[in-house]
């Protein structure tokens, strides 16, 4: 029964796949994005310091980890936007229903699927500190710990955007839907001072920026990890929620 | 029906979202009080190290109290001026799990109390300074009261207290918190050792602050702003004069234990510097007591109203200053001191407060000489500039730092507290008894650290006249000579005095570039050239921690040093000159920025140009290369000899009475006895360390011998003019003194770190250095060359995602043309 329900899960998440790389949109988005990556960090000045990589004469990708996190809220959503949504558009999502899958099933298929996406694109990075390596003497604990914040933080990502998608059967609400609270919840603590006093330790508490720049410093802290697969969690249980809603709509 | 079965559906949906919620944020609850924390930076830099986890192992019965104020602001202006706001949020958290770390370390040995209620004037109770935040309320009298928040730690061990406050650098928690945790642990074992000083210095404190609150309450202040005000308000005046006068009874009373604690701190007079200070207030504010009392009882009433307004608070005053005096005392248990040496022409950063020309002569020498008039007052002036620049180095560089640093004069005895010499830049040499007392030093366990000041190096330098040299001919490099090089020979490490020049690694000088007018060179912009005799060393010892999370030491006109390590000795060269580093001893070396090197065609321009006048154009300087990267800074330790070995031990000199000081006291023969033994002789002794820097930073020496060299009172006190030459050769030595500081500051600010490292390691604190090399790691470009950018820019930016691309694109071709074929 348990290894059905992986097969069914694995056999959506590949369909996701196929539907990303059997196409050349994700070659190109991908590509895109290690375009903006490779300018940000050799190229351009760092937003905080204002000065560039080699001012900084220091084999880091701090600077890397710093800005990725506002391009994957760009990113993501148009990963994520047509996972349930277009299939609702299309009337696919109909044809799914009748398939011997649950609907926990359908969310963890295009959530891994979407996640798999996210691996890709975070491999594809890796020339980036191989080359930061050749140049010098690169944390490697800190740049893995890099990567797995990386990871959780687009996980959270994902999850988000497939709530959104499953709220809605029009692709572009989806991707506003997903960006934004993706944007809200990573810029929350800077929204502290606006906000009633009292509140500020629990908005503090649920900024993606703040879990991300614990993990980014090399430090795997128990709490950051709970907080991220929280968040996912949640976000699939309300995908699904969503998906079961047609039963009493 | 179909209404019912929607309510019931989005009623089940609602319960299974807010149920996942709740858990999920159970789980996040829980997850705060149970967690685990990996490290995997390659130094652990984010967990405490060794260094840490011992610190607060050795103290079982530790207390903690953490003060954070709740909530804390979002930002606050930034302490340092000019520099942007600080970002406040999450440091409690940040703050609490560091605690939280070492109290995982020390277990049941560490009590951790978080204080909850009126952080702020908690935190001011346990000497917390609160900061200020954007925010505030408005006062009756129409000005802001900004609101006051708390961040810090206080660190309670048997008797002893540490204070971490304005706890606003998360980077450096684990430094300052460390830092404390050792000294509480000295303070603690001396302050048994120290228990009657200190029960007598707080006997002190406790009379005075108890006589200072009566008086304050007899007589409260009323709202107003200053005491000018007090004076127009007559009512409120004779009110003061009249609640003084009524309780002076019970006041004298209260206040009357202070001569008496006074009086037993002075049976312990010299056993502790601290305390003889703390008596001195004391006595102070009991005399302007006194005096305060006399003029209220006084028969003129203008008398008493002066002493009710502006006597009194001359008293209290007095009174507050005790505060800081006893926290000197109880902070002194354990403390270890500094000491720079501020003989043989060395930069001493203590100001020296003895005037040129004492002030009971001024007025008969002027009255002799009226030139002296205005002369005389110009250089005051200029020795208050003078105490003033060193004051500022002193807080600046070294106080504000966290070093307790002291003046050392080598012809008296090296106080107790004193673990570390630091000799910066001698120019001049020693006599053979304060050698001695710096050779004894090191064979007894001490550390020394020696900056050399091998070259002097004069650039666009001022002649007495007060004009810039401007023609590079005119520039002049001399060597400094110190017999302190013969005192390191013995320990093996011989300065070699050559100067050193990077050819490819190097540094900038700033020099001034004038305008010229109609009344001379006017001084326009300071202009940055890049200069060999500046050499920038990366070549560091990175297993050491001294400089292991250093980038590069650039180090002004600096000397290599030969190293031969002596027998039970070991010799570790720190930094290293480059292979290609070229060193020389000529002293016609060009100074001009480019002009080291000069190229074939130069080269062969100068000697035609030799040819046609031979005295006009001096040959090329002599350059030497370096037979393989040359040590520049190095450490000596393990067993070292004395230098004295097999020699009498050089008398000390006798000391000059001072008029001023009573008659010393008459030591009896047991004390002189025991004194004898502590000095006995060594001829080599382990423990002791030398640390040498062939540079001094750029610190020249600012001291009165060298800025006012040749002054002689005898000499101005005729009628003859010619002192006027002399004081313009003043004014330009401090000038030049200028002018070499500024060309060569930048650099300062490069080697701050490494100045630090030095210092915490010169007093034992290895902790400390491993934990600020631990904090900042330093990973630099091997390369940096412009070339390199635009191969390196190619292949991130293009190169690797071009082939991901086509990596791509081709196999959805070959997935195509596969699917057609299939369709086929």
């Amino acid at each position: 029964m348990k290894s059905n329900a992986m097969r069914n899960v694995g056999a959506l998440a590949r369909r996701e796949m196929g539907f990303y790389f059997n196409s050349p949109v994700a070659y190109i988005t991908i590509t895109l994005f290690l375009v903006v990556c490779g300018v940000y960090l050799f190229s351009m000045d760092d937003i905080q310091t204002g000065r560039s990589f080699f001012e900084d004469n220091e084999a880091s990708l701090r600077k890397l980890f710093d800005v990725i996190p506002v391009i994957f809220i760009l990113i993501i959503p148009a990963i994520t936007m047509r996972l349930l949504a277009e299939e609702k558009r299309s009337g696919t999502i109909e044809l799914l229903f009748t398939m011997p899958v649950t609907d926990t099933q359908i969310a963890l298929g295009k959530f891994f699927g979407g996640l798999a996406f996210l691996a890709i694109t975070l491999i594809a990075t890796i020339p980036l500190p191989v080359i930061v390596g050749t140049l010098g003497s690169l944390d490697v604990g800190a740049l893995v710990a890099g990567y797995l914040g990386l990871f959780l933080l687009g996980a959270a990502y994902l999850a988000i955007g497939l709530m959104a998608s499953s709220w809605t059967d029009n692709q572009i609400v989806a991707y506003l839907l997903a960006a934004l609270i993706c944007a809200f919840f990573y810029a929350i603590s800077g929204m502290v001072s606006v906000v009633w006093a009292g509140a500020q330790d629990t908005l503090a508490a649920l900024s993606f920026e703040g879990h991300f720049a614990n993990i980014t410093r090399g430090v795997i802290d128990t709490r950051d990890v709970v907080f991220y697969l929280s968040f996912v969690v949640v976000a699939l249980v309300i995908t699904v929620q969503s998906l079961q809603a047609r039963n009493w709509k | 029906m179909a209404r019912t079965k929607k309510v019931a559906g989005a009623g089940n949906t609602a319960l299974v979202i807010v149920l996942t919620l709740v858990v999920a944020v159970v789980v996040n609850i829980l997850g705060n009080q149970l967690y685990g924390r990996v490290d995997l930076t390659e130094y652990g830099v984010n967990l405490l190290s060794d260094a840490s986890k011992d610190a607060v192992r050795d103290l079982d019965g530790l207390e903690i109290r953490v003060f954070i104020s709740d909530p804390l602001p979002d930002e606050i202006p930034s302490p340092a001026p000019g520099r942007p706001p600080l970002t406040t949020l999450g440091l409690g958290q940040k703050l609490k799990d560091k605690i939280e770390e070492y109290k995982a370390v020390a277990g049941a040995g560490v009590t951790v109390t978080y204080v909850a209620d009126n952080v702020v004037e908690e935190g001011k109770k346990a000497r917390l300074k609160p900061f200020k935040g954007k925010g505030g309320t408005f006062t009756e009298a129409g000005g802001i009261k900004r609101d006051e928040y708390v961040l810090g730690v206080t660190f309670n061990y048997k008797n002893a207290m540490e204070v971490y406050d304005l706890a606003l650098y998360p980077e450096v928690y684990e430094f300052e918190i460390t830092k404390r945790l050792l000294r509480l642990k000295d303070k603690a074992e001396h302050a048994l050792t120290m228990k009657d000083l200190l029960r007598s210095g707080e006997a002190v404190n406790d009379a005075v602050t108890r006589c200072v609150a009566a008086l304050e309450a007899a007589a409260p202040d009323q709202d107003a702003p200053s005491g000018a005000m007090m004076l127009l308000n007559p009512e409120d005046t004779k009110a003061k004069v009249a609640a003084y006068t009524g309780r002076k009874d019970e006041l004298t009373q209260t206040c009357g234990a202070i001569a008496g604690a006074v009086e037993q701190a002075r049976t312990m007079k010299g056993k502790s510097e601290q305390l003889d200070r703390v008596a001195l207030v004391a006595d102070a504010f009991a005399q302007n007591l006194d005096q305060f009392w006399t003029q209220l009882g006084g028969s003129d009433p203008q008398a008493a109203t002066s002493a009710a307004v502006n006597g009194i608070k001359r008293v209290l005053a007095i009174g507050h200053a005790i505060e800081n005096e006893y926290q000197d005392l109880v902070d002194s248990p354990g403390r270890r001191r500094i000491g720079f040496v501020c003989d043989g022409k060395t930069f001493c950063p203590f100001p020296d407060a003895k005037p040129l020309v004492p002030k009971e002569i001024e007025g008969a020498l002027t009255q002799k000489n009226p030139i002296l008039q205005q002369m005389l007052p110009a250089m005051q002036q200029m020795q208050q500039q003078i105490a003033n620049l060193l004051a500022q180095i002193n807080q600046g560089l070294f106080r504000a730092r966290g070093f307790d640093i002291v003046q050392i004069d080598l012809d008296d005895d090296i106080p107790d507290d004193v673990q570390a010499l630091v000799v910066f830049g001698p120019k001049g040499s020693f006599t053979d008894y304060q050698l001695y007392q710096l050779d004894q030093f090191v064979v007894g366990g001490g550390s020394l650290v020696v900056f050399l000041n091998p070259w002097d190096v004069q650039i666009q330098g001022y002649t007495a006249r007060g004009e810039p040299q401007l023609d590079p001919k005119a520039w002049k490099l001399t060597q400094n000579t110190s017999n302190i090089t013969d005192l390191l020979a013995t320990w093996g490490i011989t300065p070699s005095g050559a100067l050193v020049l990077e050819p490819k690694k190097h540094g900038d000088i700033a020099l001034m570039t004038y305008l010229q007018t109609n009344q001379g060179y006017v001084p326009f912009q300071a202009q940055e050239f890049p200069y060999p005799m500046v050499p920038t060393l990366d070549d560091l010892d990175r297993s050491d921690p001294l400089v292991r999370a250093t980038n590069t030491i650039t180090l002004p006109f600096a000397t290599t040093l030969t190293l031969k390590a002596p027998a039970g000795g070991t010799l570790t060269a720190l930094a290293r000159t480059s292979a290609d580093a070229l060193t020389t001893t000529d002293t016609s070396l060009p100074l001009e920025p480019g002009a080291q090197f000069p190229t074939k065609e130069a080269l062969e321009k100068k000697m035609i140009a030799k040819a046609a006048d031979p005295l006009g154009t001096p040959d090329a300087a002599k350059l030497d290369k370096v037979a393989a990267p040359a040590a520049v800074i190095a450490v000596a330790s393990g067993t070292l000899p004395s230098h004295f070995a097999g020699k009498d031990a050089p008398k000390a000199p006798e000391k000059k009475p001072d008029p001023l000081e009573p008659e010393p006291k008459q030591e009896d023969a047991a004390v002189t006895e025991a004194l004898g033994a502590q000095h006995a002789k060594r001829d080599s002794g382990a423990g002791g360390r030398v640390l040498v820097i062939g540079s001094n930073l750029g610190l020249e020496p600012l001291s009165k011998d060298v800025i006012f060299a040749g002054f002689d009172l005898a000499a101005i006190s005729g009628d003859s003019f010619d002192f006027i030459e002399q004081f313009r050769q003043y004014q330009a030595n401090f000038q030049n003194w200028s002018n070499q500081v500024q060309q060569i500051q930048h650099t300062l600010g490069e080697n701050l770190q490494f100045l630090s490292n030095a210092l915490d390691w010169s007093i034992q604190r290895d902790a400390l250095v491993e934990l600020r090399a631990k904090q900042i790691v330093a990973r630099p470009l091997s390369t940096t060359a412009d070339g390199d950018h635009g191969g390196l820019q190619a292949a991130a930016v293009l190169v690797a995602p071009l082939l991901f691309l086509l990596a791509g694109l081709a196999y959805v071709l070959r997935r195509r043309s596969r699917q057609r074929r299939l369709s086929l």
